[in-house]
């Protein structure tokens, strides 16, 4: 069965679109595992990562996906060509993008539309709009063409968080250890919690890890850091595997750099060494629980 | 400058842990799934006895049907719970546990019926995993039907002693079954536990009576099962088929006791001396003159077994209370190891 992760936590800037990135560019360059990248963001920005998205006039500052390779104008009766995850709320097809990397696809934020799912406030739109991501990686071409689905989600509670969650075998929460990060790894919980209830064992949604992200050796960071690891229940969940606050995550992220992913620099290089390691350790857990 | 500190709120630590422990031991209770209702096994064990079945419902009851009017009586009984299933829905999810692709129902016979009467096929279910064990399957009955007011005493004794079984046999424990273990796995009070444990001790007269529905009242039951003498229970056994309130058992009771008064009294002072645990140990109480236990402890060293051992005493203070308690503690354990070799 595909194993689907999400990046999770409802504070912005804690690295949920660094780890998606990282992590479905780890498993498919690495592991050379089939992976699938979901953009659940309205940001859009792990699309980015792999897409020449355009800017979309009718949303304020919102982008959509390009117009699909496969698209063939003449043969594709109504069809305009883009595809992005928010299809699956339509009733529409979704086509993978494939990316500059082999064993690695993608299926893009499309804002205006990701917006208006995550907007909706009627009972019955959310209770669709949760199951509808469930549905599709269950498809049976999706689960046939990938190993892993990694998705990233926006940072917030809402309906598209949530269906993410119910949607994932696995969860990973990258914090930084300050204060607002805290209460996002709580916020979290919460979601993994009411997500487990509902579950039956043989189909359980695992914590693979609470993951110090943006690292700075402050007494602040390594205070919060240890606190957590000495309380008993959370401790085992926050990984010693840490990732520091570098120029570098930010550079390889800007278009058109050289090297143009981290598992390009070499293996002596203190950035890759510690998001190898970090990366090994998440497969681990993933491939020993099952 | 104060070295700086930080610390995370201790509502935050505490509401962390917590979370995980609550998802962790409650993993899968809410999972609640529709499903088919013919995908659905009745057990034919479930302590319910209706008589009435899918396809009564489905095509109509005939009229050759040896159990026709009772049928009819439950169709009717039916009836009632669809109508408010139709109004409300259904509140209480079934209970289901899987097994392959269909399922084995636990709880719920009369809503999957009723539902089918309105002509719903679909159910709400909650669903168990399929290596549900029969003593927890049992269980699980017995909580979804105790409730109910219209169960009768012969259907709940007869799902206990399934109870009981399933646990002696998963268990391998055949040791005789306490109030305490009727209380712990259903959950009822102390008094309907020890109710209940005396009626499934009862001899063959009782049972008899409960089997035919003749007696259907839990106390009285439980206080036929609990009188001393055969001749009593008969006595008042046949009171209770006659419909005599339980206050009028406890007469009968009472006009017995005066006659075979000297009898009991005897016995309650032979139960006065077996009351408790049997003793196993020796107690040494405590004492507050130490000088007890320092010419206790020399006149143990005096004996040449044990004069060994009196560097083991020469640093003790004897006026003071834990010191010698230590001393005599370590004597005691000197002698119990000596006995030992020896």
């Amino acid at each position: 069965m595909t194993k689907v992760i999400i990046s999770a936590t409802n504070k912005g800037g804690d690295g949920k679109t660094t780890l998606s990135i990282i992590f479905s560019e780890y498993l498919s360059i690495i592991r050379n595992q089939k992976v699938l990248l979901i953009d659940f963001d309205p940001q859009a920005n792990a699309s980015s990562r792999h897409l020449e998205l355009e800017y979309d006039p009718t949303s304020d500052g919102g982008k959509k996906p390009p117009i699909h390779p496969d698209y063939d104008p003449v043969n594709d009766k109504g069809w305009d060509g883009r595809t992005s995850i928010a299809d699956i709320f339509y009733g529409k097809e979704m086509i993978p993008y494939s990316t500059n990397i082999s064993n690695l696809d993608v299926a893009p934020a499309y804002s205006a539309q990701l917006q208006a799912a995550e907007e909706t406030k009627r009972e019955e739109v959310i209770e669709k709009i949760q199951n509808r991501l469930k549905e599709f990686v269950n498809l049976k071409e999706i689960q046939e063409s990938y190993d892993y689905i990694i998705i990233d989600t926006p940072p917030a509670k809402g309906p598209l968080t949530r269906a993410a969650f119910s949607a994932a075998t696995h969860v990973i929460i990258p914090a930084q250890m300050e204060k607002f990060s805290m209460d996002g790894i709580y916020g979290m919980m919460q979601l993994w919690k009411q997500e487990t209830y509902s579950r039956g064992t043989s189909n359980p949604i695992t914590l693979l890890g609470i993951i110090p992200n943006r690292f700075r050796n402050l007494v602040l960071h390594k205070a919060h850091f240890n606190e957590l690891k000495s309380q008993k229940g959370i401790s085992e969940f926050v990984t010693d595997h840490k990732l520091h606050e570098r120029a570098i995550y930010s550079e390889i992220l800007s278009n058109k750099q050289l090297p143009q992913n981290i598992f390009e620099l070499p293996s002596s290089n203190i950035a890759r060494e510690e998001t190898e390691k970090l990366c090994d350790f998440l497969y681990g857990r993933m491939v020993n629980n099952g | 400058m104060a070295k700086k500190r930080f610390a995370l709120s201790s509502a935050l630590t505490e509401a962390l842990s917590q979370t995980v422990t609550s998802a962790k031991s409650n993993a899968g209770s809410l999972k609640i799934e529709i499903i088919g209702i013919a995908k659905i096994d009745f057990d034919p064990e479930n302590p319910r006895e209706l008589v009435i079945t899918r396809d009564d419902i489905l095509k109509g009851i005939s009229q050759d049907d040896p159990d026709y009017d009772r049928k009819v009586r439950e169709f009717d009984e039916l009836q009632s719970l669809a109508n408010s299933i139709k109004g409300h829905g259904i509140l209480n999810p079934i209970v289901v546990c899987q097994f392959g692709d269909r399922y084995r129902l636990i709880a719920g016979e009369r809503r999957c019926l009723a539902s089918l009467v309105i002509g719903n096929h679909d159910i709400k279910a909650t669903i168990f995993d399929d290596k549900l064990s029969v003593l927890k399957q049992s269980s699980l009955q017995w909580i979804e039907n105790i409730e109910r007011s219209d169960l009768k005493l012969c259907e709940r004794i007869s799902n206990l002693r399934k109870i009981v079984n399933a646990y002696q046999e998963e268990t391998g424990n055949q040791e005789e079954i306490t109030p305490a273990f009727f209380k712990e796995l259903i959950g009822c009070s102390w008094t309907n536990a020890s109710h209940y444990h005396s009626v499934l001790n009862a001899d063959d007269d009782l049972r008899l009576a409960i089997e035919e529905n003749k007696v259907n009242n839990l106390e009285k039951a439980a206080f036929i099962a609990k009188l001393a003498f055969k001749e009593l229970q008969v006595k008042a056994l046949q009171a209770c088929i006659d419909g005599e309130p339980l206050k009028n058992l406890k007469e009968i009771l009472a006009e017995e006791t005066e006659a075979s008064k000297t009898t009991r009294t005897k016995s309650i002072e032979r139960n006065q001396k077996k009351r408790g645990r049997e003793a196993t140990q020796v107690k040494l109480g405590s004492v507050k003159n130490t000088k007890i236990i320092k010419e206790l402890t020399n006149l143990i060293l005096e004996n040449k077994t044990y004069s060994k051992y009196r560097e083991h005493f020469v640093n003790c203070n004897w006026d003071d209370f834990s010191s010698v308690s230590k001393a005599f503690q370590t004597l005691i354990r000197l002698i119990e190891k000596h006995h030992v070799n020896a």
